[in-house]
C-alpha cells in the first residue's frame, strides 16, 4: 500500500464522476447527447427551438469548455499523478500549457467551436424557412464574433508587444 | 494546478442548477416547455428532482474539493488520506 498519494487524484476522482453524472441516469441523458449531437451537425439536419436553444447555450459555455480542454490535457498527460515537495512544489510536470499546439491552436479552437456551430444553424435555419431576418442576422452577428476571436488569438502577442 | 478542473466541473455542476432554476420558474408560471422543447413528457424531470441531483453532485464536489485542499494546499500530504484506502488497499 503506497504511503503517499498524488494531491491530483483527488480533481481526476472529481472527473469520474462528472463524467459518470453526464451520462447515467442514460435514460434521460440520452435524449441530451441526442441534441448534442444534432447540434454540433447543424448543417446536416434542421435545427429546432431546442437545438437553437442549446446552440446559444453552448456559446455562453466557452469558458467552462476551456476549463474542460484543461482538464483533458490534464489528465491526459498524467499530470495528476505528479508528486509535490514538502513546500507544496510540484515535482517533474508537463509543460502542455505553455505549447503553441495548446495556447495559439487548441484554445482559439474551442472558443470558435460553439460559435461556428451556431453559425452553421443560422445559415441552415435561413435555407429551410428563406427568411433573411433574423436568420442572416444573427449569422452575421456569430460571425463578427469570429472575427474577433480570430484576430485577437493572432495578434494578441503584437498588440502585447507594441502596447508594452 | 488542478484549479482550472474544479472550475470547469463546477461551471457544469452550475449549469446542473440553472436549469433546474429554469424549470421551476417555467413550471411556475406555466411555461409549456415540455411542448416549445419537443421533449418526452414521459422522462421530464421535475425541478425537485433536478434539484435533488444537483445538490449530490454539489455536495461531492465540495467535499473532494475539500480533501484536495487539506491534502495538497494545506501541507497535510505527508498524511495518507483516509477516504483512499478503499481505493488502494
Amino acid at each position: 500500500m503506497p504511503i503517499f498519494v498524488a494531491p491530483g487524484i483527488y480533481p481526476f476522482i472529481l472527473v469520474l464522476y462528472t463524467f459518470k453524472c453526464l451520462i447515467f441516469p442514460w435514460r434521460t441523458r440520452v435524449h441530451l447527447w441526442r441534441a448534442i449531437f444534432l447540434v454540433v451537425s447543424a448543417p446536416l439536419s434542421s435545427p429546432t427551438f431546442y437545438h437553437s436553444y442549446v446552440g446559444d447555450v453552448f456559446t455562453s459555455m466557452i469558458k467552462v469548455f476551456q476549463d474542460l480542454l484543461w482538464t483533458l490535457c490534464f489528465v491526459l498527460s498524467g499530470d495528476f499523478l505528479v508528486h509535490e515537495t514538502a513546500n507544496g512544489t510540484p515535482i517533474g510536470l508537463h509543460q502542455w500549457q505553455s505549447s503553441i499546439l495548446y495556447k495559439k491552436v487548441l484554445i482559439p479552437l474551442i472558443c470558435l467551436t460553439p460559435l461556428w456551430i451556431r453559425f452553421n444553424q443560422c445559415l441552415r435555419r435561413y435555407v429551410d424557412t428563406r427568411q433573411r431576418w433574423p436568420h442572416l442576422a444573427n449569422a452575421f452577428k456569430v460571425r463578427h464574433f469570429h472575427g474577433m476571436i480570430i484576430r485577437s488569438s493572432l495578434t494578441l502577442n503584437l498588440w502585447t508587444y507594441c502596447l508594452f | 494546478m488542478a484549479f482550472p478542473v474544479f472550475r470547469g466541473c463546477g461551471g457544469l455542476l452550475l449549469f446542473h442548477w440553472f436549469w433546474g432554476i429554469s424549470v421551476y420558474v417555467w413550471t411556475r408560471y406555466r411555461i409549456n416547455y415540455i411542448y416549445l422543447f419537443d421533449f418526452d413528457p414521459r422522462i421530464v424531470d421535475t425541478s425537485l428532482s433536478i434539484f435533488e441531483d444537483a445538490t449530490d453532485e454539489t455536495l461531492v464536489f465540495f467535499l473532494i474539493m475539500l480533501l484536495y485542499y487539506k491534502v495538497s494546499l494545506l501541507g497535510c500530504n505527508r498524511i495518507y488520506p483516509i477516504s483512499l484506502m478503499e481505493f488502494t488497499r
